[in-house]
């Protein structure tokens, strides 16, 4: 009799993360616990998107992957991962990332409910416009601009844009009709959700203004279910491997994404200035502090974890 | 007794209304916000919701203890003309809805827990998500009473004053 | 096996007048509960009831129906009503059709089926009882004349599929405004048929002097402008089809006191009104949401689509056999719930065989509305009932069969002539 793992099946099965990331992963899973374990996506959500940490703690779905932003406030450690001009490759940030977790974040007992089999991180975010392009702090002024976070919706705010809430269902609509001048985004959620024919102006963020933190996670009570080398065999897959395997593929695919909008945008697809990168890096400098603070609230050495992270990120070159 | 019950509805029936009328409201603000001098109200897409969610668990007292849920009434006159299966009928339909709406607002009071263990907050409303929980769970159980009071104003045979049973409309 | 128990007992729970939320509910945890344990079977109830309620997207709901409400006491209806009385109502059956028409027009700015039913039964049901119509036939063409609007923009159902299946909820209003159309012809047809049929049903009405008919049909501005806000302001850019449910609201609020027909008394008995509705359906949501869990667990799509996919035939039959499916499941489960548990089942399957999901999204609308008016469960049945007491509800059943002809026949137009719904479309694309 396998065990037979259920996973919240939220996000459009036809998407990358899941047909090049996910499916593949479960495939070696059942491979390798030679069909012992089963992973069963479900038809539709069994819990929206921002339950799936908890409706894997309470056994509602068994096997979930999600953005940690999606239910604010309950992982503030993670933020740290989110900050911007950080993410240029999110293959070697999200192996950064699973190492600065088990090192800082796990000892906390964070996610201490569900068995952590990948922490990752999304490519960085851009600034992607209807009609004018951005160059500086000033461009921005008037805008209104789609935030993914209340830090980009907070300095945006600063400097004199305005910042509009809403969800990624929504984009389409708040693109095409131009409800929003522009939004932040990764050029690979563009292309991802179709709207690349509205966006006609592009400044590329090194590192970006903000990236996704994201988790696979495993039911406990489940995991006791599985034998002990079986669970041996998936943590061989799992850990910093499926953690490298899934920023990678965001990473790839955010290449593909840009290259498929710098041909059709040309010059209009420009990387930000020095100039503005400083004024932005000075506009977002409280955010950091901000999450130091945090970080010191929940007994974390906040500025070693930044350190390590960045050493870490130093040393496979990601930054 | 029958006034308490009267009260609570006068109580959740205008929380509903103004809720309600608060949601296109802020819905128009924030468009004509935008639209007009480019200031949104940034939270109206957060504060929607919870509004939402207000107007449901207020009006559901209502709804309760007049029967507003909508129900398949196409063997209703047959039952009429059986009234001792029809009254064990009502009772074992009384115990069934008994049963889910208690089960709602217990764990919709769970729920809040759970989100104030959490820590949760909103991404723009400036309030912790456990919060408006936790409002929706007191109308839940205010609705869950509703229910009982109409079984009890059944059993004992007595009624509402005129007019209060105007809800039993829906649409 | 645990799937079919539950079907049973639920059906049997409806037959003993359980309210819908509450017997999907129940029935939904206690199958959850077989698969799961009771502890997560629980904690759904928790998740469900909360986050359905805080959900922005489903704030559509409301504040559509809080428009219709406004709409229904600001005299647009009788001025419908009026203005296609004064065109046809001289001729046998003609009521019916102005009925029809009137539904079709209202439904241009009340997002909500259940809305425009509960509207013209208040409005057109006294004139046809009055000029000696049967009971079927003045409530058969409400109810069925009620579907219409849902599938005439704006649409609570369009944004539903829209927001399940990520395609363009403008494109996808403008696409039922041609098939709506085809269906008011339909319609009007089907009362041509029943009064050639059965003369006594659908008698005539006087002929209105011509000064009236021309003061009727101009009275018909404020539904005109209305409709220009609301669409307007969607392709405009100025708000999405979401927030334009709010805008419609308050926009049917100052129309209605523009007209000098607002007072603190009208607001509160609207808002009562919408609240009521409001309440009834989002606990239905929640009881769909909980059985559809259920089905979604017990993994009955994936058999479902596995096999449609083995059977190995063309095309178009599986897109009738899809079309099967929901007539089916549309004797016995109401409609929103129907297209929540349905469509993000079969949309990737349709896409897959080449389909344009715009077309798909008005045939599921389209078939949608007939069980909006098919017993046991037709919501705009019962919306008709809770508004006429008086009239049975078998008669109400037995008026509609004649509109389910034409909505077959419709929905057979739609099949096989996808230009109807892809044309206006493809003209903003
Ligand atoms: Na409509
Ligand atoms: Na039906």
């Amino acid at each position: 009799e396998p065990v037979v793992l259920r996973y919240n099946q939220w996000f459009p099965t036809g998407h990358w993360s899941q047909t090049e990331g996910l499916y593949p992963w479960f495939a070696e899973i059942e491979a390798a616990t030679e069909g012992r374990v089963k992973v069963e996506p479900s038809a539709k959500p069994i819990a929206p998107p921002n339950r799936n940490y908890q409706a894997v703690v309470d056994g509602v779905a068994d096997l979930a992957w999600g953005p940690h932003g999606y239910t604010p406030g309950v992982f503030p450690l993670t933020e740290m991962v989110e900050l911007p001009f950080i993410t240029e490759d999110a293959g070697k940030s999200s192996v950064a990332f699973w190492r600065l977790w088990e090192n800082f974040f796990a000892p906390t007992g964070m996610q201490g409910d569900v068995v952590t089999l990948a922490m990752h991180v999304t490519s960085g975010g851009n600034i992607h416009m209807r009609e004018t392009g951005v160059e500086s702090l000033a461009d921005l002024k008037a805008q209104k601009i789609r935030v993914p976070t209340p830090t980009v919706g907070r300095v945006l705010k600063d400097v004199g844009a305005v910042p509009v809430s809403g969800s990624l269902g929504e984009l389409r609509e708040m693109l095409s009709r131009g409800i929003i001048d522009g939004t932040a985004i990764s050029d690979e959620l563009v292309t991802g959700f179709k709207v690349e024919q509205y966006v006609k102006h592009v400044t590329r963020i090194p590192g970006g203004l903000y990236s996704n933190a994201a988790f696979v996670i495993v039911n406990k009570a489940k995991w006791e279910k599985i034998s002990e080398a079986d669970r041996a065999a998936i943590l061989k897959l799992s850990g910093e491997t499926l953690s490298e395997k899934m920023g990678a593929l965001w990473h790839k695919h955010d290449l593909i994404a840009r290259e498929a909008i710098k041909a059709e945008l040309g010059d209009a697809y420009r990387d930000a200035s020095p100039a503005f990168l400083a004024e932005l890096k000075a506009a977002f400098q409280p955010a950091e502090v901000a999450w130091l603070e945090q970080a010191a609230k929940l007994g974390i050495d906040g500025g070693g974890a930044l350190n390590f992270y960045r050493a870490e990120l130093a040393r496979s070159g990601g930054n | 007794m029958t006034a308490l019950i009267r009260m609570v509805r006068g109580l959740t029936d205008r929380i509903a209304m103004a809720t309600l009328m608060l949601m296109a409201l802020v819905t128009f603000v924030d468009v004509a916000g935008r639209v007009l001098f480019n200031e949104p109200l940034g939270f109206a897409y957060e504060m929607i919701g919870v509004l939402l969610g207000l107007a449901t668990y207020a009006g559901l007292y209502a709804t309760q203890l007049h029967r507003g849920h909508i129900a398949i009434d196409l063997l209703e006159d047959r039952y009429r003309r059986w009234p001792r299966f029809d009254a064990v009928r009502g009772a074992l339909v009384w115990l069934v809805e008994a049963l889910f709406w208690g089960l709602v607002a217990a764990w919709i009071t769970r729920q809040a827990g759970t989100s104030m263990a959490y820590g949760e907050t909103f991404l723009f409303l400036p309030v912790a998500k456990h919060v408006p929980l936790y409002a929706l769970a007191v109308l839940a159980w205010l609705a869950f009473a509703g229910h009982l009071a109409r079984g009890w104003l059944t059993v004992t045979g007595r009624s509402l004053a005129p007019g209060a049973g105007k809800a039993e409309q829906v649409g | 096996m645990i799937v079919t128990i539950a079907f049973l007992i639920l059906f049997a729970l409806l037959l003993l007048r359980t309210p819908i939320a509450a017997a999907t509910g129940l029935v939904g945890i206690g199958g959850l509960a077989v698969y799961q344990g009771i502890g997560p079977a629980l904690s759904q109830i928790g998740i469900i009831a909360t986050e359905t309620v805080l959900t922005y997207e489903f704030a559509v709901i409301p504040l559509f129906i809080l428009m219709g409400a406004f709409i229904s006491r600001s005299g647009i209806a009788e001025e419908l009503y009026r203005a296609c009385h004064a065109l046809v109502g001289h001729r046998r059956g003609g009521l019916a059709v102005a009925t029809v028409v009137a539904c079709g027009g209202f439904g241009a700015v009340c997002g909500s089926s259940l809305a425009t039913a509960a509207t013209m039964s208040r409005v057109a049901y006294p004139p046809m009882k009055k000029y000696g119509y049967s009971d079927a036939l003045a409530s058969g063409s409400i109810a069925a004349g009620g579907t219409l609007g849902i599938l005439i923009p704006p649409s609570i159902a369009l944004v539903f599929y829209g927001i399940l299946t990520e395609t363009d909820i403008g494109q996808l209003f403008i696409a039922g405004l041609l098939p709506g159309v085809v269906g008011i012809l339909l319609y009007a047809a089907a009362v041509v048929a029943v009064t050639t049929l059965d003369r006594k049903a659908g008698p005539a009405a006087e002929r209105m002097p011509l000064r009236d008919r021309l003061k009727a049909l101009r009275d018909v501005w404020a539904t005109g402008l209305l409709f220009v806000i609301v669409m307007g302001g969607i392709y405009g850019g100025f708000f999405s089809p979401t927030e334009s449910a709010g805008i419609g609201a308050v926009g049917a609020l100052l129309i209605t006191a523009a007209r000098g027909r607002a007072s603190l008394a009208m607001v509160r008995d609207a808002l009562t009104d919408a609240a009521h509705t409001t309440v009834a359906l989002i606990a239905i949501l929640i009881g769909a949401f909980l059985f559809a869990n259920l089905i979604n667990v017990a993994s009955v799509p994936q058999a479902l689509v596995a096999w449609i996919g083995a059977m190995d035939v063309p095309p178009l039959v599986v897109i009738l056999a899809i079309i099967g499916v929901y007539l089916v499941l549309g004797c016995v489960l109401e409609s929103m719930s129907m297209m929540l548990l349905t469509v993000p089942v079969f949309y990737p399957l349709v896409a897959s065989l080449g389909y344009d999901l715009i077309w798909f999204g008005i045939v599921v609308v389209v078939v949608t509305e007939i069980s909006l008016i098919t017993p046991p469960i037709g919501l705009n049945v019962f919306v008709l009932r809770a508004v006429l007491p008086d009239v049975r509800l078998a008669s109400v059943f037995r008026g509609v069969m004649p509109f389910i002809t034409a909505d077959v026949v419709r929905l057979a137009l739609i099949l096989f002539v996808p230009w109807l719904s892809l044309a206006l479309p493809q003209l903003m694309r």
